[in-house]
């Protein structure tokens, strides 16, 4: 039997791996998009993300309103200690969507605004994987109140976690194109996917070796047996499988093992820092909101919750298959 | 140069909120009309109501865009600088933000998917319904944020408990009297908007004799919209002020630049209120008429601005005005409506042209009101952010400095400003170019304005 605070953290955790897995292939799309030769490929690239992306990304508010609903402590904590990435995230965010919009209103401008979905791509990934990276490192809390410095995010080991995921979205968005395309795209893909997934893991692997030399305090919290080991064996599992993809060219497979990853390395990370909601001094029942709260969105959350899941999934299969392409 | 993050926090939030509202109150109406337009199409199998979707679709998804983006800024705001307004309301508004999201936010950013490109992909009651999926979604989230506005200008059905606000009763909370006024007001507001901004497009291509199909049911159905639809808002605009007269006495004071309390009370239209000598300069008013406006009675007692510690009123100047601007675009709005009504009923509509000159200036009207309107509730509101109990002073994050302030104000200022020009822009030149040839025919939406358009699958370059 789970409390209402638990079962909360559930769902925040449940929309962080959405949005991940969802964002993360059409922010990945939006890198690559600066690859694409001509008008003609970059418009069989955005054809894989339009009509997904928004979507996608309002899982991100998914996640954010959910904290706030649930857990307004830890989202009045996690705001200001992340402000100045906040605030690059939404405008990366608005920069990408609207360059995805506005790209066919003008001719003129068209490399202007395929600049802005590429820039607005890249940064918005690398903050996400710093902030990531941030709340690993705990946030400096006080009274339930942020107290530490504007920069205090910025650190060796969450910069290098947004490279990370950075590189995992490249590799993500690459998969999907795979998943997509077919012709010159789709071969270019499964050429670069092989080399960009290596850099993947090899960046986890640096990230890890990292937390095991102490700079990051989880060693402790690993070591406790939890059955948090078969994530990484899933995560072999996941690499085994995405060569084999690339290999025989199963078009479903890499995108079905990057998928795969982002739960292991999202797991991983969640897992990591429970009973925490605010590492590493506010726990998710410290930070709940009063069970008046959680009880009323829970009253038409778990029907709704549901929902959205299935005309989300229900979208994808709608635009399934692969797009018209160069 | 000591900056104040106070201060900028509060530019910042008006900044981003008075841009972000132009968008909704434009594609609450517009994604009805666009639901509506495929109804039509599908029962009457006229093409006309295809090319209109096809034209209309695409200046939906400029503005759509930006009321996203600019919007999922609002839902992270809360948190960066208002964070002890989020630690202690958030009991109450993130559940509320919270259905926006999941009931709105969600709903028509992924049905939007298919009302872009799945025309072919789904069968045409499906697709009628992905329309009404995302009007329905707009609508929702009016409901939700009307909810959470409301809370903050009258907030009942709640205790404080350890300086946070819990909920008590939410049913009170979300299905009060106040919230169906302000619901309706906001709702009433954006449709309206929507038409005179359809009617002037109608009336810009019937002036310029093009898209003549297109352009008479532009014109006549929004104008008529338009008719029956003011005289409402005017009267549920009442029915909020009543509400403010009788749960905010002092934004009513300071609506009506009343300084001191009359009775029989009345009304200032217009003058130039002085905060320092606590009186109206160059006023000119009605006597009586106060009262009456405020209480249906001609000798009522209406409270002044005097009445409460300086500390408590809020800024007189804005409140004043812009209620008077919003009331002055809901009149010329009736007229333009009445009269089009009027000469359509006299079949005379497509033929005055003097009229529709003045329709075609009408577009901005709506976009007026709807941002004077929300200066009065927000502006009105001060110094409260939860009014009689939390002060915007007091909400503020204590953790940021002045210099995040002024890099992140700065960062929306340019962003925004680059945004909104190209969008405004992009939409200028898609009215301009009106119904292209290709429209009823394509089967995804065509981003482009540019001739010749192909008919197959893919946006021309």
């Amino acid at each position: 039997m789970i409390t209402l605070a638990q079962f909360w953290a559930t769902v925040i955790a449940l929309a962080l791996i959405v949005y991940i897995v969802l964002d993360g292939f059409d922010l990945g799309v939006g890198m690559l998009l600066g690859l694409a030769k001509d008008e003609s490929r970059r418009q069989t690239v955005l054809k894989t993300i339009e009509p997904v992306w928004d979507g996608n990304e309002t899982w991100l508010i998914v996640l954010g309103a959910t904290l706030y609903a649930a857990f307004p402590m830890a989202y009045a904590i996690y705001m200001p200690a992340l402000y100045v990435g906040i605030v690059m995230l939404l405008l990366a965010l608005i920069l990408r969507g609207v360059g995805i919009e506005f790209r066919y209103r003008s001719v003129a401008n068209r490399r202007w605004w395929d600049r802005a979905i590429v820039a607005g791509s890249f940064t918005a990934g690398f903050v996400q994987g710093v902030a990531m990276g941030a709340i690993t490192q705990g946030i400096h809390v006080e009274n339930g109140q942020f107290v530490g410095g504007s920069f205090d995010w910025l650190s060796v080991f969450s910069v290098m976690c947004g490279i990370a995921a950075v590189v995992s979205y490249l590799v993500h968005g690459m998969a999907w194109l795979i998943l997509k395309t077919e012709g010159v795209t789709r071969e270019r893909a499964y050429r670069h996917l092989p080399f960009v997934f290596a850099g993947w893991v090899l960046f986890l692997a640096v990230l890890f070796w990292w937390v095991l030399i102490g700079h990051v305090d989880l060693r402790e919290r690993w070591a406790e047996p939890s059955g948090l080991w078969v994530l990484p064996v899933v995560g072999v599992l996941a690499c085994v499988g995405l060569f084999v993809g690339v290999r025989r060219r199963i078009d479903r497979l890499p995108f079905a093992m990057t998928t795969l990853m982002f739960l292991v390395v999202a797991g991983k990370f969640m897992l990591s820092i429970r009973p925490y909601i605010v590492p590493w001094t506010v726990t998710v029942s410290e930070a709940a909101a009063p069970q008046e709260s959680l009880s009323f969105l829970f009253f038409g959350g778990v029907v709704i919750i549901p929902v959205m899941l299935i005309y989300t999934a229900a979208i994808y299969w709608i635009f399934r298959g692969k797009v018209a392409t160069d | 140069m000591e900056l104040d993050p106070l201060l900028l926090s509060r530019i910042q939030f008006a900044f981003t909120v008075a841009f972000h509202i132009i968008f909704p109150s434009f594609t609450i109406g517009l994604a009805a009309w666009l639901a509506v337009l495929e109804f039509l199409g599908w029962r009457t199998g006229l093409p006309v109501y295809r090319r209109l979707f096809d034209f209309w679709i695409r200046i939906f998804t400029v503005s759509f865009s930006m009321g996203v983006v600019s919007g999922i800024v609002m839902a992270f705001q809360f948190g960066t600088n208002w964070s002890v307004l989020a630690a202690k309301g958030g009991a109450i508004q993130g559940p509320l933000l919270g259905y926006e999201t999941y009931t709105a936010f969600l709903l028509e950013a992924t049905f939007l998917g298919v009302m872009l490109f799945g025309r072919r992909r789904v069968p045409p009651p499906f697709y009628l319904f992905s329309c009404c999926m995302v009007a329905v979604g707009t609508t929702f989230s009016a409901f939700w944020i009307m909810v959470n506005n409301t809370w903050m200008q009258v907030p009942i059905g709640y205790a404080e408990i350890d300086g946070r606000f819990v909920p008590v009763d939410w049913l009170q909370i979300v299905f009060n009297d106040v919230f169906f006024v302000r619901l309706f007001h906001m709702l009433l507001a954006a449709y309206i908007t929507t038409a005179f901004c359809v009617a002037a497009a109608g009336a810009a291509y019937t002036l310029r004799g093009v898209h003549e199909q297109e352009a008479r049911r532009m014109i006549s159905r929004a104008l008529v919209l338009g008719a029956i639809l003011v005289p409402i808002q005017l009267y549920v605009g009442h029915l909020n002020g009543d509400y403010v007269h009788e749960h905010q006495p002092v934004k009513f004071a300071a609506i009506e630049a009343r300084w001191h309390t009359e009775q029989p009370a009345s009304e200032v239209l217009i003058a130039i209120p002085d905060p320092e000598q606590e009186r109206n300069r160059f006023a000119l008013s009605v006597p009586k008429l106060g009262s009456y406006i405020a209480s249906g009675t001609w000798d009522s007692r209406e409270v002044g601005l005097t009445d409460f510690p300086v500390e408590d009123r809020p800024p007189i100047g804005v409140p004043f005005f812009a209620f008077r601007i919003m009331v002055g675009m809901g009149i010329i709005m009736l007229l333009v409506g009445w009269t089009g009504l009027y000469l359509r009923l006299r079949n005379r509509l497509l033929h005055t042209r003097w009229f529709q000159k003045i329709v075609v200036c009408t577009f901005p009207c709506g976009f007026i009101a709807v941002l004077t309107g929300w200066f009065v509730a927000e502006v009105g509101r001060q110094p409260w952010v939860v009014y009689g109990v939390l002060r915007t002073a007091d909400a503020h994050t204590p953790s940021l400095a002045g210099a995040e302030v002024a890099m992140s104000l700065l960062a929306y200022v340019l962003v925004y400003s680059i945004v909104f020009v190209s969008g405004i822009t992009y939409i200028w030149r898609l009215l301009k170019a009106g119904p292209l040839p290709g429209d009823g025919q394509r089967d995804v939406v065509s981003m482009s304005t540019r001739r010749p358009i192909h008919l197959d699958n893919s946006p021309s370059s």
